[in-house]
């Protein structure tokens, strides 16, 4: 296959030996500097509630959500949210976390591991973040990517202690804990949404019409799938 | 306080009064007011990529305007010029850059120099009516003198000052473009006037001549009783006649 | 698709004439801009975000060499490959390649503005493959046949009528349509059918990370993330100045990118992909490639336009241009509309197709003030300008009228003469009535505007008279 790869760096290198740009130069920090430092920048500030920011957040995006204290308490929120989105039966990733719950007998669910199949779906997240209220979500064996997008409606549970407060923290809890990175982490702000149409604003454009979070407080430890033996 | 006043082709050729009334304000805060023999700022040469006459214009410019200690423009896009636009055209030459610099220091648009270094606000002027304020491009972007506008005008007695809608956005004058490309400056122009005709104001009143002329062209076009003046006259109490594009008095 | 900026005085004069697109602008206007002013207002940081996303391009662009290669090495070392194309022509045969090798039939598409750039849609077509674009307006221009009007909002000039009818002629679906909703829901339906589908998914990029090797994408309809997943192969097509060195540097930006683009803090889906499927991963592309473009962004990068590659393709210069408001896109005449199109399509295509667009600006500098990466855009037209001046680009009228001017303006003397006659003349011309409905040679002011008349004697005559008057 023809490939420009000489080409493109030696033009590149040849502007860079021209110089260009009338502005003035950048600090003189070479790239390996920079790559080895990460250098953060300014950061929205947060609240002193970082959690209360997070739920700011998710409300601003058009997410719902409960805070549960328990187990118990979050696996109530998820059967009536599924039940009030027209939902009788409660499909789920196949994460040992969830099943660990205590789902009641008297609700049906399903673990499975074609989860992303179905019209409302259970999924859990291993991070929060405060500062956009988003849920980060990493592609794994328990948690396919698609389960995030092909459902109707998303129930997402989160353990409160989850939530970091800046994007830079969960950079660095990604590089920690999940290094090599993902083939996908998805940064998740509220529901699908579109304004294509005359600019009024519609929710469930290709992805889930409405994601609830349901921030678990004891008991919920999203990780546990990734200690493989 | 010995100042110069660069009086601007536009006030010039087409409304001398803007520039007898900058004098009178300038004098009644104790300067002494002087013009050297001048021409034009080179924005029409600059601004169509003819660098090479614009250089020519400004070195005359700098030269003119050497011996004052201040500078003093009734124009954000000519005052913009001087102080922003001539150290960058003499970027390739220092000599020429040092003195442009030098003369971007000393050059100040007329109601900021009034309100930030005079320290003069008051002028015991009278006008009454309602009155739109438009914010020139260079006003806001380049000099920055959106605040000591409406200031200056808060102390003019019987003044009511009403905000235009959308008035951080271009009239459509931009120099040469007007005549370049009249079909989007004459709806820019058009929605401009409108939203003048929307504050129910008597008149409107701008610091930059070219902003004023083309708003003034169109509302006499659709017939608007909006009377329009640069700020600087009714300031120094000088807006009891037409204004601009308006009949003349027998 | 070919341009059409070489007629862009023809392509304003049918926009604003045109109804349908001036009444969807009408009910748009201003809409973006006070968003983003919300946004921007809802964040103190916001300058000194400005200020370090500068920073961080200017940096990156000065040793982009270095961090492309990084880029590239860490892609291939999570099982990706990196292909280099310096034209758009070597980057649609890269792409039309890999759909072959993947023995591709149908093409999903995330949005991408080097695909456009490149027209990678008729160049698959032609290539025997089926594209389809799966963001909701680019599906709708698409349908339509025609390119995107706003990078944000493709289908903004498209009403919710004009949506219908288009739907109900290519899907064959006898439905209502009578809401947005139901558009939106009806989109969503045949959409999925279409991802399921895709052989291959192509998407663009927001950022490319060197430190990671990763992508950044993101939507606000879930559809890049569908396109990348879905597919055995994910193409991903970047400019070479999409390239930041780590995720924090891709975090700075992207806290302005949604806020400057359509007043969001976040986009509802930022994804940062890395490679291919894993062994043990359930879903994902089984091969990842990455193309960077060249395309004369080297060339940009040395020249005096290398503030240019700054860009982050948010739309907010276009979202406050009094021009673009009033014609909106497709009068530009290619992909990349607004004050960033009219610096880039002259730089792209040559300043003899897209003269025009340097010039149809008043340099409010609007563009400039809300710029998250505070690209000098005034500057670059003037100097775009500026070229064409000395390479006697300008219109022989305009060239002649300006070199008498500045010929004027540097002999004073001359000057305080002739222009003393002129305005006397003018004066005398428009007389009590105080203005001139007609002028020769003015008709471009006059079409639509009185030209007021000037007072009849220059400020520096009576000046010059006042002081002889006080001097005796």
């Amino acid at each position: 296959m023809h490939d420009d790869r000489a080409n493109v760096l030696g033009a590149v290198r040849a502007a860079l030996r021209q110089g260009g740009a009338q502005a003035a130069p950048p600090a003189p920090e070479t790239p390996d500097e920079r790559l080895r430092g990460r250098p953060t920048g300014p950061q929205p500030a947060l609240g002193p509630d970082r959690i209360a920011h997070f739920t700011d957040q998710l409300d601003a995006s058009a997410a719902t959500w409960t805070r549960a204290r328990t187990t118990t308490e979050a696996v109530e929120a998820v059967r009536q949210v599924a039940q009030s989105s027209g939902h009788s039966e409660l499909v789920a990733a196949d994460h040992p976390s969830l099943r660990m719950l205590p789902w009641p007998s008297a609700v049906s669910i399903r673990f499975d591991a074609r989860a992303q199949e179905a019209r409302c779906a259970v999924t859990l997240a291993e991070l929060g973040i405060a500062e956009t209220g988003s849920l980060l979500l990493c592609a794994s064996p328990a948690t396919p990517t698609l389960l995030n997008f092909l459902p109707d409606v998303l129930l997402c549970l989160l353990p409160t202690d989850a939530v970091v407060g800046h994007l830079e923290d969960a950079w660095r809890w990604l590089r920690a804990h999940r290094s090599p990175l993902p083939r996908a982490v998805n940064l998740v702000t509220g529901p699908s949404r579109t304004a294509d149409v005359e600019q009024r604003l519609q929710l469930g454009a290709h992805g889930p019409r409405l994601l609830h979070v349901v921030l678990v407080d004891s008991g919920l430890d999203a990780s546990i799938a990734w200690r493989r033996p | 306080m010995r100042v110069a006043l660069f009086v601007t082709c536009l006030a010039d050729l087409y409304r001398p009064q803007a520039g007898f009334a900058a004098v009178r304000l300038l004098e009644s805060a104790g300067c002494r007011v002087e013009a050297p023999v001048q021409t034009c700022c080179g924005q029409p040469a600059y601004n169509n990529g003819d660098f090479s006459n614009a250089r020519a214009i400004a070195r005359q410019v700098i030269e003119a305007f050497g011996g004052y200690r201040h500078v003093v423009v009734p124009s954000g896009s000519c005052a913009g010029m001087l102080k922003v636009h001539y150290p960058r055209l003499f970027a390739e030459d220092p000599r020429w850059c040092e003195r442009a610099r030098d003369l971007s220091g000393r050059t100040h648009e007329l109601l900021s120099f009034l309100h930030d270094v005079l320290e003069h606000r008051d002028f015991g002027a009278c006008f009454s009516g309602c009155v739109a304020y438009h914010d020139s491009c260079s006003s806001l972007r380049e000099i920055g003198v959106q605040r000591q506008a409406r200031e200056l005008l808060s102390r003019v007695t019987g003044l009511r000052l009403a905000e235009l809608k959308d008035s951080e956005v271009c009239c459509g004058f931009g120099g040469t473009f007007c005549v370049k490309y009249p079909e989007l400056s004459a709806r820019m122009v058009d929605d401009k006037a409108r939203s003048v005709q929307a504050t129910g104001a008597d008149a409107l009143l701008a610091g930059d001549l070219g902003c004023l002329l083309n708003i003034a062209g169109r509302l006499r076009r659709i017939d608007s009783k909006v009377r329009v003046y640069h700020a600087a006259e009714v300031l120094a109490g000088m807006a009891d006649g037409p204004g601009i594009g308006d009949r003349r008095h027998p | 698709m070919r341009s059409t900026a070489h007629s862009f005085r023809n392509n304003v004069h049918a926009a604003l004439r045109d109804q349908g697109l001036q009444r969807a602008l009408h009910r748009v206007s201003g809409g973006f801009a006070d968003k983003r002013r919300a946004a921007v207002e809802a964040l103190p940081e916001f300058e000194a975000l400005r200020a370090a996303a500068r920073a961080i391009k200017d940096h990156t662009l000065a040793h982009l060499d270095e961090y492309l290669e990084r880029f590239e090495a860490r892609v291939v070392a999570g099982g990706g490959t990196v292909h280099w194309a310096a034209s758009a022509a070597a980057a649609r045969r890269i792409v039309i390649d890999l759909c072959r090798q993947s023995g591709a039939r149908r093409v999903t598409k995330g949005k991408t503005m080097v695909g456009e750039e490149i027209a990678i849609n008729r160049a698959l077509a032609e290539a025997g493959f089926e594209p389809v674009e799966t963001d909701l307006g680019e599906y709708i221009v698409q349908l339509a046949g025609e390119l995107p009007s706003h990078i944000i909002a493709p289908a903004i000039h498209k009403t919710r009528a004009d949506i219908a009818d288009l739907f109900r002629a290519h899907h064959g679906r006898q439905r209502e349509l009578d809401s947005a909703r139901a558009i939106v829901d009806e989109a969503r339906d045949v959409m999925r059918e279409r991802f399921l589908s895709a052989d291959v998914g192509i998407t663009g990029a927001n950022f490319l990370v060197a430190d990671s090797g990763s992508v950044v994408l993101v939507t606000n309809e879930g559809n890049g993330d569908l396109t990348a997943t879905l597919p055995q192969r994910h193409i991903v097509l970047a400019g070479i100045e999409k390239v930041v060195p780590t995720l924090e540097d891709a975090g700075i930006l992207l806290r302005l990118l949604a806020r400057s683009a359509t007043g969001q803090a976040f986009t509802a889906y930022t994804t940062v992909f890395t490679g291919p499927r894993r062994a043990d991963d359930r879903d994902g592309p089984a091969a990842f490639d990455v193309v960077l473009v060249d395309n004369g962004r080297s060339a940009m990068l040395g020249s005096e336009y290398r503030e240019m590659l700054r860009c982050i393709r948010c739309g907010a210069c276009l979202n406050h241009c009094p021009v673009y408001g009033a014609v909106c896109g497709h009068a530009y005449g290619w992909v990349y509309p607004g004050p960033m199109g009219s610096v880039l399509t002259p730089l792209m295509l040559g300043l003899r197709e897209a003269g025009d667009l340097p010039n149809a600006s008043t340099l409010c500098g609007r563009c400039e003030a809300v710029c998250p990466v505070s690209i000098p855009l005034p500057t670059l037209l003037r100097r775009l300008r500026g070229r064409q001046h000395a390479e006697g680009q300008a219109p022989a009228a305009s060239r002649r009228v300006l070199a008498l001017w500045a010929a004027l303006a540097r002999r004073p003397r001359l000057y305080g003469f002739v222009m003393g006659l002129g305005v006397r003349l003018l004066a005398a011309l428009a007389g009590r009535r105080g203005r001139l409905r007609r002028v020769p040679g003015a008709a471009g002011w006059t079409a639509s505007r009185d030209l007021p008349a000037p007072a009849g004697q220059t400020f520096q005559a009576a000046w010059r008279r006042q002081r002889a008057d006080h001097a005796r």
